[in-house]
């Protein structure tokens, strides 16, 4: 069950690397240094309980036999989507119904939606003799059920890690690109109608791109009509909308717009960032964080903080780290030969991978999203308990190699 | 690897080189500028420290105007809230404990307070006042750290400026406004309480006395609670320099009484008047009012004209002097030569005087006041001489003094100059002066052609009073031989001696002076309005020594009173009076002085009640009246004639009737008429009639200061004047 020739000591180390990291800009984070006043919060222990709590659930996971690990899948799934319905009776905290509090601990049930989803997508579309369409259709299908409901908390965030990972998954699952691209393209016509000459290009590199793929000629014009209609729609239903409708949807895209509102934070981490400058400020002296003009800097903004008090230096250290690891996972992927496994793996990949640039893009200002933590490193519980068993979940695979084929 | 995970590790790998390219500019290429608004927000950020307006004190150093600050208070009811629940007691007797430290150790009544704290607002924090005296303040922050009360905080609210003199030399110090500036830099579009002078001297030397902002850097956390942060910097303000003037605020107030009651006597709409020491330079008063001030608000007053600097007039025969000066400077005119006053014909237009005086000699020239005879001069000088002359003397151009609202005055270059200017300006006509230049020009000729830089900050103080930088007298220029300005004192002196300002002689002083009437311009003509006149008096004294020079001017003074002699010089006298009777003054020896001071009882008897008050007043003797309200001959007086008396011993005088046989003077006849009599047979006519002659000039009498049939009394005296 356990063997230690097969188990994964790189994946393992780094996954400890980020843990601790993440302890030490937790730290730093619950701390407030001003002047000869100080004081620590008690985020930076219980985050350490939390830590050995994962890495012990790791450890028992990879004890777990294999076949009692595949039963548990759907029953967990069925549960995780009723405490996502669940949840959404909960009073709302922060405008938004996205916990479960029990003992002074939270619980977050779309966090295990993302492993128990991707493990479940990975199961039923890498099942023989479907056909490509029901590949597609299945997917789309289960992945709906838990974004719709993680949308209605609402968490527009965690909802892309979903949908991004079940395009990865797609393309691990061996469903042919042009399905992707063609799932894809209403998305990249509505961003292409903001220019005429945009449209125009995206629309011939499309149109290209299907007939390269080889794509029947009747498919194709449909898409394409689709596709030209959505871009020139586009303008005309902007131009429909009320003009408060206009601007929240500017100021989701831009929340800079909204300086003091929606903007605030995103403002306030970009700042800490920026005047952490190369070599940054030193562990614990972040100004911004110790005035505490970033709420929440322990969880989602803990990047900020690490990117005041490292500078460039620490920043691009840990993004270095993070590069490692994801190198390292992506390097599992074909070390699996089980194809399920390798699709889970797939999605398990991505989803880690876009939950941390979407983490970090919000940091620093690129991606206009917020309520995702940075895994690993971020304050919180069920978020490092998940990750930490998703990472476990691929170490088991590697190391179940050869057993089952 | 299969192709299609190449496009996936193209896409991560491109997103990776965007984030880490985008981290890099946002850390290092580019570091946010913290500078900006939003940014700046967690970096220390500044207090604005307002320093305290300069104060300014007169010559003595005495108080004029000073700055009182006022604080604001503020009570943070959420922190009482605490430390009631610290203390155990309940929020109300808490809210008294606060009411009662603040009205204690304030003007403010508990329940002013009271009602402050229990008002009906969401706000935590309440103003409780914002008119709190620094010391107020002080005591305040003192009680509360006693009990260790929590939730009071303060900030600089308003600044006031205090006038300790109240309405004296309002004009001359001007006023004040509170302005908020809109956008500082250093605090980021925080307005900046500041008090700036909008006319008089505050804006004269505003920046001197405004002094320097300081400030003081706070860190505010994200709920705006101030933290105390390590190593914060502040900057103290510089307060604002004080002046120490050369007016003498008595001199300054007495003057204004003076002109004021001459306002009234002579009905003018406005009046000016300029003390200046000849031999410094120094102002040592400046004066101006109006009919209507005493209408309107004083602060109102404050913001007016003022009027020795900004009025402007034709100075009239004042000018005459100036003239005469030039012309004895140029040696054009020897001391006695005798010049034709007859009318004089230049071009088209007649110069004639008043009276005809035949020839006369420069001195009389000045003291009979001669149109002909100043034109004739001033043709002598040369228009380009003369028009370099008079720019010397200042005219045309503002003072050194350079104060807000001073005008230039209006004096023609002399390209503009037609062949009637000469003419008119050496009489004072087709120039226009103000007041200040006036008395600087005279001062010129009182300190022997040396012309003094005039004076009216003495040294700059700081605010402790040490001097931090003096001003010493300096000569601008030298304007005309000694020689030729003494020459002209001496003609000033024989117009009080003896010419048209005969009238304010005065015995224990020598006066010296020029009398001057000019109709006033009507504007935007070339005319001039009938019976609207500028009266004015430039005078200097003591003569041989002078000490002050003095210009008084009446603007349309009512007809009667519209000549120099008759308002103007009046007040001068007045002015003078008052001077010698300042006991700072120096004027004059202090045995002369004393003897004025200590003045011998004048004899009331057999007076009318009002002139008898007249005499006592005009010595500055406090009298009560005693008798019937309806008799008005003094009977007796108490001291009794003669007797050394103080001013301010209180003196008795009752009236009643008039005692015929108690009458000390009982006419001794009729006046008879001299007018037409040679003076031989004019002083035999008067021995027979028991009176005194004072005769000025000689020939036949053209005019007596008694007219003939009224009564006269033994030992009378009737001045003559006579010419050939």
């Amino acid at each position: 069950m356990f063997n230690r020739k097969k188990f994964d000591w790189v994946l393992a180390s780094l996954l400890i690397i980020l843990i601790v990291m993440g302890c030490i800009a937790i730290y730093s984070a619950s701390t407030t240094i001003i002047g000869k006043h100080h004081s620590t919060e008690n985020h930076w222990w219980k985050q350490i309980i939390f830590a050995v709590i994962s890495l012990t659930a790791v450890v028992l996971l990879l004890k777990l036999p294999m076949p009692i690990f595949d039963i548990l899948i759907v029953p967990l799934f069925v549960v995780n989507m009723l405490a996502l319905i669940g949840v959404l009776f909960v009073p709302a905290a922060g405008g938004a119904h996205r916990w479960f509090s029990f003992f002074g601990l939270h619980y977050q049930p779309s966090e295990s939606a993302k492993l128990l989803s991707v493990l479940l997508v990975a199961r039923v579309i890498s099942k023989e003799n479907l056909t490509e369409l029901r590949q597609v259709a299945y997917g789309i299908a289960l992945m709906t059920i838990p974004v719709v409901l993680i949308l209605m908390e609402p968490d527009f965030g965690t909802s892309l890690v979903f949908v991004f990972s079940l395009l990865v998954m797609f393309i691990a699952a061996d469903v042919p690109l042009y399905y992707i691209l063609l799932i894809i393209s209403p998305v990249l016509s509505i961003v292409s109608s903001l220019h005429w000459l945009a449209v125009v290009v995206w629309i011939l590199v499309f149109v290209f791109l299907l007939i390269r793929m080889g794509l029947s000629w009747i498919a194709i014009t449909i898409s394409g009509i689709i596709n030209v209609f959505l871009a020139l729609i586009m303008p005309v239903f902007w131009n429909g909308l009320k003009d408060y409708q206009q601007e929240r949807i500017l100021t989701f895209l831009d929340p800079t717009r909204d300086p003091l509102g929606a903007g605030y934070q995103i403002i306030q981490a970009k700042i800490a960032i920026g005047s952490g400058g190369f070599a940054g400020k030193g562990w614990l002296m972040g100004t911004q964080k110790n005035m505490n003009f970033l709420p929440e800097h322990h969880t989602d903004f803990i990047f900020s903080v690490i990117g005041e008090e490292f500078g460039f230096l620490g920043s691009i250290l840990l993004l270095t780290v993070f590069a490692l690891f994801f190198w390292r996972l992506a390097h599992a992927i074909p070390e699996i030969k089980v194809r399920e496994r390798k699709v889970a793996t797939a999605g398990i990949l991505a989803y880690l991978m876009i939950q941390s640039f979407i983490n970090i893009g919000m940091n620093v200002g690129i991606v206009p999203v917020t309520g995702v933590p940075l895994l690993f490193i971020s304050y919180g519980g069920s978020s490092l308990l998940i990750n930490s068993l998703a990472v476990g979940v691929v170490l088991k695979y590697l190391n179940e190699r050869g057993f089952i084929k | 690897m299969n192709s299609r995970y190449r496009v996936l590790v193209g896409f991560f790998g491109l997103l990776a080189i965007i984030w880490s390219v985008y981290l890099f500019s946002l850390q290092v290429f580019n570091p946010i500028d913290l500078s900006n608004r939003i940014a700046g927000r967690y970096i220390p950020q500044k207090d604005i420290l307002i320093p305290n307006r300069g104060p300014i004190y007169d010559a003595n150093g005495s108080l004029l105007v000073s700055s009182i600050r006022y604080y604001q208070v503020d009570i943070d009811r959420a922190a009482v809230e605490r430390w009631a629940k610290l203390k155990k007691i309940s929020l109300n007797e808490a809210y008294d404990t606060v009411a009662g430290l603040i009205s204690k150790n304030s003007s403010l009544s508990k329940e002013a307070v009271l009602k402050r704290l229990n008002i009906n607002d969401k706000l935590t924090s309440i103003q409780i006042s914002n008119k709190i005296k620094e010391s107020e303040l002080d005591r305040i922050i003192k009680a509360f750290n006693a009990e260790d009360v929590m939730g009071l905080s303060h900030s600089f609210a308003s600044m006031k400026r205090i006038y300790s003199k109240d309405i004296v030399a309002a004009r001359l110090l001007g006023s004040v406004r509170a302005e908020s500036d809109g956008f500082d830099p250093l605090t980021q579009r925080k307005s900046i309480y500041k008090l700036s002078g909008i006319c008089g001297l505050e804006s004269t030397y505003n920046d001197l006395l405004a002094g320097e902002n300081g400030w003081r850097e706070y860190v505010e956390d994200a709920n705006h609670q101030r933290v105390p942060y390590p190593n914060l910097k502040e900057k103290l303000p510089v307060d604002g320099l004080g002046l120490k003037l050369t007016i003498d605020s008595g001199l300054q107030e007495l003057i204004e009484k003076e002109l004021r009651d001459g306002l009234v006597r002579y009905s003018a709409k406005n009046a000016g008047a300029v003390v200046m020491d000849p031999k410094t330079g120094k102002i040592l008063a400046m004066a101006g009012v109006s009919h209507d001030d005493k209408l309107v608000d004083p602060n109102l007053v404050r913001v007016r004209a003022n009027i020795p600097s900004s009025f402007m007039f034709e100075p009239g025969s004042t000018m005459k002097p100036l003239t005469m000066l030039a012309a004895l400077d140029c040696k054009v005119v020897r001391h006695n030569e005798r010049i034709d006053c007859s009318v004089y014909q230049v071009g088209r237009r007649r110069i004639s005087d008043t009276h005809h005086y035949g020839a006369l000699t420069p001195m009389g020239i000045i003291a009979k006041s001669s149109n002909v005879g100043v034109a004739k001069l001033a043709e002598r000088i040369g228009s380009s001489r003369m028009y370099e002359k008079f720019i010397s003397y200042g005219f045309g151009q503002k003072t050194a003094l350079n104060l807000h609202g001073e005008t230039s005055g209006i004096f023609a270059k002399l390209a503009n100059w037609d062949g009637y200017t000469l003419h008119s300006i050496s009489f004072g006509q087709a120039i226009s002066v103000t007041a200040l230049q006036q008395a600087v020009a005279f001062s010129a000729i009182a300190n022997g052609g040396k012309m003094m830089k005039p004076m009216l900050v003495d040294a700059y103080v700081d605010e402790k009073g040490n001097v931090v930088e003096q001003f010493e007298p300096t000569v601008i220029k030298k304007v005309s031989s000694k020689a030729a300005a003494d020459t002209v004192l001496s003609y000033l002196q024989a117009v009080v001696d003896h010419g048209t300002g005969r009238h304010i002689k005065m015995d224990y002083i020598s006066l010296g002076g020029k009398t001057g009437t000019a109709q006033k311009h009507v504007e935007g003509t070339h005319g001039y309005s009938s019976g609207k006149y500028t009266s004015v008096f430039a005078g200097v004294f003591p003569v041989e020594d002078p000490r002050m020079v003095v210009v008084v001017f009446y603007d349309e003074p009512a007809s009667g009173y519209h000549y120099g002699s008759t308002s103007a010089a009046p007040t001068f006298r007045k002015i003078v009076e008052e001077i010698l009777y300042m006991p700072s003054c120096d004027a004059i020896a202090f045995n002369d002085r004393l003897m004025q001071a200590s003045l011998l009882m004048p004899d009331l008897k057999g007076k009318h009640l009002s002139e008898a008050k007249n005499i006592l007043s005009r010595h500055g003797f406090k009298y009560k009246v005693e008798g019937s309200d309806t008799l008005n001959i003094v009977v007796d007086q108490f001291p009794k004639p003669n007797v050394a008396v103080e001013p301010g011993h209180p003196i008795t005088i009752k009236v009643g009737k008039r005692v015929s046989s108690d009458q000390k003077q009982t006419p001794s006849g009729t006046m008879p008429k001299l007018v037409g009599m040679s003076l031989r047979k004019a002083l035999r006519t008067a021995a027979a009639h028991n009176l005194k002659l004072n005769i000025q000039g000689s020939g036949v009498v053209k005019s007596q200061s008694i007219s003939p049939g009224e009564k006269i009394y033994p030992n009378s005296t009737c001045i003559v004047e006579a010419s050939l």
